[in-house]
């Protein structure tokens, strides 16, 4: 019983906020993570929008899922665009000033791989954003239906009233 | 189309702060510990064995730091420690360290103790299965950039010299010599010059007046003998004077052919002479590539200690290079350098700034023994290591080290380390001075090798060594002496362990003296020791016998690979003599013999009389 109540209540979570641009917040919280590594603070910061921030959490998950293989395969690319952010003699003075500050180089941001994936994740939210909001609303009605063909969902349905 | 007023959760807030506030009070918690665990094992892995804490403490915000009982395996016995530190104090800036940035103001090692007993073996748990992927620091730093000197070093010198002692000597590597022995490079040479030379005569001899032709100019002139010289017709006369010409022309030119063939002949032979001394060259050559002695040089290959001052001088070369190249300068403008660093695969990028500090930087370590009384039997540690830090070449500060040790539980009686890191000009220049003194050596390898061991059974040693490395340049001497000597010495060539008994008996010293100098990735290494001067005297003298045995053995051996040159040479100059100068020579008498007859024909014949006199005489000749 316990389990399955637990069960509910994850799937209510998952259920919950799953309007089109709670699905696209979740799509760009998922790319931000994607791109980041644990041992960067500005992952954590990003996982604690989680708390702040309403959004649908299986579009996170399923987004993070996504980044995260695009982080792993194109590796060596974002190494080379952070390489030439980092050597770029323009923002040479920025960086700097970001290696002398506190906290910030907690960020890892002086390693070639975080600063390029940092950096293309924060340019591509935008973009990312309009865009799961357009196929939001066009697979929405039919990711919806499918879900609600799902024995999962007839289960959820079913042990409603006593997840209390 | 961002709905900004069902954007934020609000009651997010509080499960996120109660989040954090978990998460940081288990942080608080386990932070020293975790950290401790993460020191260890980095440590320990950098080192190559267990380095143990036994706990840490830090006080982040007042930026105090305390490591007590620090354990460092001795790698070579895991069940003890190579030092034991009871405690480290360390003083660092919050302020840096909050920029990822740790400044070390002060550290006090305290209380060392060397050679404690462990509890448990030091060994590191994946080195017993894998111990190539875990060498230890010492290991780590053997560059090989020396890789030349070493070469020099052979492990088995005296590699054939059993073998030709007990008579088992069998130069099988001869056959695939014999296309570099000079000697018969220069046979093939004169055989090819003396057939040209023989087809020559060969040709010659063909041209010669035959039988049939010299049978018939003697009966012609036999029957003018016999008939009467003044009843001869001016037409016959003619002949006659004819005649007496071509013999005088065809017995000039053959005997100008005589004795230019004559000449070639005669050296052509004296060139044969010519292969001894060759014979000497690839007799030196043969030894050396079979790896034999040479009693007249004295190289690396016999010196005692070569490996071990080899193996200082590149560890040397690896802490130099690592300090000088930490970091690839990527960029530079005034006050400001990017450099590239790589660890363990990672690349980062560092932004130095000529006014604040580097990544690591510690002002001052001091080493101190923590007890009170200094009593001889005490173990004595004192020494300081001031302005270290990581990127010398940006901030240019001189890094000193200074270390006094005395540690009597190991018969060390004193040890003293300088090593000054500095940077003259822009140029960086590396300068150090050791000396220990009076340690005990047991059971240590002077050298071993295929063909003998020599160890120092027991000893008292002494070290002493300084350098500097200015630049590309390189310049370091060394001594290491030894007294109350008793060397152990194995052999399995029982002539050459003689040797080392009779020298090794009454010494109970041993002093070498090392000097390398010049570029640092080409440097010129001369190790020079008494002992080891009257080891190679001993082998020369013992085995000079051998030796000349050894020339008379790969003398006949080369000889006898020559044998069908030669052979085929002595026939072919026999051949020559026999037949085509025999032919010539033949001709030659018989053409003056009718030549007696026919001087009187010929015009002016007193005058001819005297040319005939002033032309070749080959029979002179040869």
């Amino acid at each position: 019983m316990i389990l399955t109540r637990l069960l509910y209540r994850i799937l209510a979570v998952f259920e919950s906020h799953a309007t089109h641009q709670n699905i696209s917040l979740g799509v760009c919280l998922g790319l931000l993570l994607g791109l980041s590594s644990p041992s960067t603070l500005h992952f954590w910061i990003f996982l604690s929008l989680i708390f702040l921030i309403r959004l649908n959490l299986a579009a996170a998950l399923f987004s993070y899922a996504v980044f995260s293989l695009i982080n792993y395969l194109g590796n060596s690319a974002f190494v080379d665009f952070g390489t030439s952010l980092l050597t770029r003699q323009r923002l040479l003075g920025l960086w700097g000033s970001l290696y002398e500050m506190p906290i910030i180089p907690f960020t890892n941001f002086y390693s070639p791989d975080v600063l390029g994936k940092l950096c293309i994740a924060l340019i591509s939210v935008g973009p990312i954003y309009i865009i799961s909001m357009k196929a939001a609303k066009i697979l929405e009605p039919i990711l919806y239906h499918w879900w609600r063909t799902t024995k999962l969902y007839t289960l959820y349905r079913s042990y409603k009233p006593y997840a209390r | 189309m961002l709905d900004k007023k069902n954007l934020f959760r609000v009651s997010g807030v509080l499960p996120l702060l109660g989040t954090v506030a978990v998460g940081l009070y288990c942080v608080g918690a386990t932070y020293e510990n975790s950290f401790k665990n993460w020191l260890e094992e980095r440590s320990s892995l950098v080192y190559g064995a267990k380095v143990e804490i036994e706990n840490l403490s830090v006080q982040l915000f007042q930026g105090n730091a305390v490591l007590n009982r620090i354990q460092i395996t001795n790698p070579r016995f895991p069940l003890k420690n190579i030092f034991e530190i009871d405690k480290i104090k360390l003083q660092f800036s919050f302020k840096e360290l909050i920029k990822r940035k740790l400044v070390i103001s002060s550290m006090d090692i305290q209380g060392i103790r060397a050679g404690t007993q462990r509890v448990s073996s030091g060994v590191l748990e994946d080195s017993i299965n894998n111990a190539e992927s875990h060498p230890i620091l010492w290991e780590k730093t053997d560059s090989g950039v020396y890789g030349d000197l070493r070469a020099q070093i052979k492990q088995g010198p005296l590699k054939y010299l059993s073998q030709i002692t007990t008579g088992a000597y069998t130069p099988t590597k001869l056959p695939n010599l014999k296309k570099t022995l000079s000697s018969l490079k220069y046979l093939q040479e004169v055989n090819q010059a003396f057939e040209v030379s023989a087809r020559e005569w060969n040709h010659q001899a063909n041209l010669l007046p035959n039988p049939s032709q010299l049978d018939q100019w003697h009966t012609q002139i036999t029957s003018w003998e016999n008939s009467n010289r003044n009843l001869a017709s001016a037409e016959e006369s003619e002949n006659r004077r004819k005649l007496a010409l071509l013999l005088r022309e065809r017995f000039n030119s053959i005997g100008q052919q005589l004795q230019t063939a004559s000449k070639s002949l005669t050296r052509f032979k004296s060139q044969m002479d010519g292969i001894n001394p060759l014979l000497a060259q690839d007799i030196e050559a043969v030894k050396k590539e079979l790896s034999l002695p040479s009693s007249a040089e004295q190289d690396l290959s016999f010196s005692l200690f070569g490996l071990q001052v080899i193996s200082l001088l590149e560890k040397m070369s690896f802490w130099s290079h690592s300090y000088r190249n930490y970091g690839q300068i990527v960029t530079s403008r005034p006050g400001l350098q990017l450099v590239r660093t790589t660890s363990n695969g990672t690349t980062k990028y560092h932004f130095l700034n000529s006014i604040s500090h580097p990544s690591l930087s510690i002002k001052k370590i001091t080493l101190a023994d923590g007890s009170e009384s200094h009593s001889d039997k005490k173990n004595l540690f004192k020494g300081e290591i001031t302005d270290f830090n990581l990127f010398p070449h940006f901030y240019k500060t001189a890094c000193n080290l200074n270390l006094e040790a005395k540690i009597p539980e190991a018969e060390i009686d004193g040890i003293k380390v300088n090593v000054r890191l500095a940077n003259e000009s822009g140029i960086p220049k590396e300068e150090f001075s050791l000396v220990i003194d009076s340690f005990p050596l047991d059971e240590a390898t002077i050298r071993s090798t295929s063909d003998f061991d020599i160890k120092i059974a027991h000893a008292t040693g002494r070290i002493q060594a300084k350098g500097t490395l200015h630049g590309d340049g390189m310049n370091a001497t060394g001594r290491f002496e030894t007294i109350g000597t008793k060397f152990s010495i194995k052999s399995q060539f029982q002539p050459f362990e003689e040797i080392l008994d009779t020298l090794t008996k009454y010494r109970t010293t041993l002093l070498v003296d090392a000097k390398a100098q010049g570029d640092i990735d080409t440097v010129s290494l001369s190790i020079e020791s008494e002992f080891g001067k009257q080891l190679a005297k001993g082998i020369s003298e013992t085995f000079n016998k051998q030796l000349a045995q050894i020339d008379d053995t790969l003398k006949t051996h080369i000889l006898d690979s020559l044998f069908p040159l030669r052979q085929s040479f002595n026939e072919k100059v026999q051949d020559a003599e026999n037949i085509s100068l025999a032919q010539m020579r033949n001709t030659l008498n018989e053409l003056e013999l009718m030549m007696s007859y026919t001087r009187k024909y010929e015009p002016n014949s007193g005058k001819n009389k005297d040319r005939l006199s002033q032309g070749p005489n080959p029979n002179k000749t040869l």
